[in-house]
């Protein structure tokens, strides 16, 4: 048996089992814009929970956290933490978007701006934002996904075909029943991907170390430079890289949509334990990972290389490696398909009807929102296989990452303003996202860092500045301000949520 | 605004401040697996302890679609 015959079986053993499960939850499927979606807002605890999981953990991890950890040390598990520690944004706005979308039936988070902002221009501006920034975070899945298949089946499926069956599963999956099919394939897909990572690096402690306490000790021993303080990273680095990160689970639109869709209380607490606990030990096995790399294959060329070189090692059996290899494919994938669902919804509704075609029918725009699939996942292509080629920490899958979520950090303060600031208006809200936005592609295009700080800083700055600035200056929706905001101080007692 | 909220919100900015000062100060020069590397998943796990506190109170209010519209 050799390398190519394990890993295109196993990538065609993977195809055929998402598509049955996508086929099954297409069973389930019921007519209009929430059920296609949304899923109707009825998913269950562990159902939410592990989508919510293989949604963000994705190819970043394994690969991109890893290869980091490999370069920097220690810093990268500070960095990570800090955006599980970021998850308290949604025990403290999760309720509050769960009450609003359901009583004033919102699909994204751009409509919930567009609405309590009354202003149609914020809507279309919060989506135009999530399309420019989550293309460079989408395609990253892709250059995750093409580094490790390449690596791990030792060139038996290229790093080219990697990412177009990547591109083409993600369009399926995501078309076949929306939410629910992506939902039903990542939560099988999150189990095997937290399950293989665990055996691997059993494998790899075990076999390469004999056990953990000797890693810790060889650790110590041959990379201390990695260990003191945060490692290879200085503060401007470290604080630059992990602010969008706090943020991500209220910047980023397939994450917000997520808050919408659990069926009760009980779901939406599942939900973020379950998240947490996954969380915390999927970061310390993708982080033991880059270590272990560090002290077996201290010398590569790319850092992202790490995970892919410590696969290919004799000390891992191929067919773990080959399971490991469609796990995190899977994952991957898992994210790019939330991210095509979740934009593809933002053009139909906060685009097009918002913005353009008011008059536009549930049916159309669904039919909308599956034409603009294909559409994005060609373009998340093209922006992988121009990126991968190139060097340098700008291309490195972390940093690539958090510049993008730095760009959707400038919805933060229109997103924290709706829920607690009457006085907050659409020309703060805009003249916010579209001057931090537009600073922030600036900066990261130029490379240029006044004082040393990262483009998500300063961006975050300015757009704070513009959004308390420019609504003192205006005048706000108090109507609806009033409406909204004394909704959730009546409703949120009921549930005792915070 | 409940007190419990201003609370919570305040504990987790001092969570946030510690996780960005301790490091790049006093665990500067620790070397080790025991620097770091331990207070960050000491941190992490306080952080999410912290969490599960805040959330396991919440409970199931009346259905929303059994209240109607308002």
């Amino acid at each position: 048996m050799n390398e190519s015959f394990y890993s295109w079986t196993a990538l065609s053993v993977y195809m055929v089992t998402g598509i049955v499960i996508a086929a099954l939850a297409r069973r389930k499927l019921g007519a209009g814009m929430n059920e296609f979606f949304l899923a109707n807002r009825q998913l269950g605890g562990v159902v939410s929970a592990l989508t919510y999981a293989a949604t963000t953990y994705s190819a970043f991890m394994m690969v991109g956290l890893a290869g980091i950890t490999y370069k920097f040390g220690v810093g990268a598990l500070g960095f990570e933490l800090t955006y599980l520690c970021g998850l308290v944004l949604v025990v403290f706005f999760g309720p509050r978007f769960w009450l609003v979308g359901r009583k004033f039936d919102y699909l994204t988070h751009a409509q919930l701006l567009a609405d309590r902002y009354e202003s149609r221009a914020v809507g279309v501006v919060a989506a135009i934002l999530c399309l420019i920034f989550l293309v460079p975070y989408a395609a990253i899945q892709l250059m995750g996904i093409g580094y490790l298949m390449a690596g791990v089946s030792q060139g038996a499926v290229p790093l080219l075909a990697a990412m177009v069956i990547a591109t083409l599963l993600a369009i399926i999956w995501s078309n076949i029943a929306g939410l629910r099919s992506v939902a039903w394939t990542d939560a099988l897909q999150a189990i095997i991907m937290l399950l293989t990572s665990i055996i691997t690096l059993c494998f790899v402690v075990y076999k390469g170390f004999g056990g953990f306490g000797n890693l810790f000790a060889q650790m110590d021993r041959d990379i201390p430079a990695l260990l003191a303080g945060a490692g290879l990273f200085k503060f401007n680095l470290f604080f630059g890289l992990s602010l969008p990160w706090l943020f991500f689970s209220l910047s980023n639109p397939q994450v917000t949509q997520r808050l919408f869709v659990p069926k009760s209380v009980t779901a939406f607490k599942q939900m973020i334990g379950g998240f947490l606990v996954f969380g915390f030990i999927y970061t310390l096995v993708s982080v033991l990972w880059g270590f272990s790399a560090r002290l077996l294959i201290p010398n590569l060329q790319s850092a992202d290389l790490a995970t892919p070189s410590l696969l290919a090692l004799p000390l891992v059996p191929r067919i773990v490696a080959v399971f490991v290899m469609v796990g995190i494919l899977s994952a991957a994938i898992s994210t790019i398909d939330s991210i095509l669902l979740s934009l593809s919804s933002m053009c139909a509704r906060d685009i097009v009807k918002a913005g353009f075609k008011p008059g536009i029918t549930e049916q159309s725009e669904i039919k909308l929102g599956k034409l603009i699939i294909p559409v994005l996942a060609v373009v998340f292509f093209l922006f992988a296989n121009w990126a991968q080629g190139k060097r340098g920490l700008a291309f490195m899958i972390v940093p690539l990452s958090s510049a993008a979520s730095a760009g959707l950090l400038m919805a933060i303060p229109a997103i924290v303003g709706a829920f607690f600031w009457k006085r907050a208006s659409a020309a703060g809200a805009l003249s916010s996202m579209v001057v931090g936005a537009v600073s922030v592609l600036v900066l990261q295009f130029t490379g240029f860092k006044p004082l040393g700080l990262w483009p998500g800083v300063w961006g975050l700055i300015i757009c704070l500045f513009l959004y308390v600035a420019v609504s003192l200056l205006t005048r706000a929706p108090e109507e609806k301000a009033r409406v909204f905001i004394d909704y959730l101080r009546e409703e949120l007692p009921k549930y005792r949520f915070l | 605004m409940k007190k419990s909220f201003w609370l919570w919100v305040g504990w987790f900015v001092f969570l946030l401040l510690v996780n960005f000062i301790l490091p790049f100060t006093l665990l500067a020069k620790v070397a080790l697996i025991k620097g770091s590397f331990l207070f960050w998943l000491l941190w992490a796990g306080v952080a999410v302890v912290s969490m599960f506190m805040m959330f396991l109170p919440w409970r199931e209010g009346k259905p929303i679609h059994e209240r109607g519209r308002e």
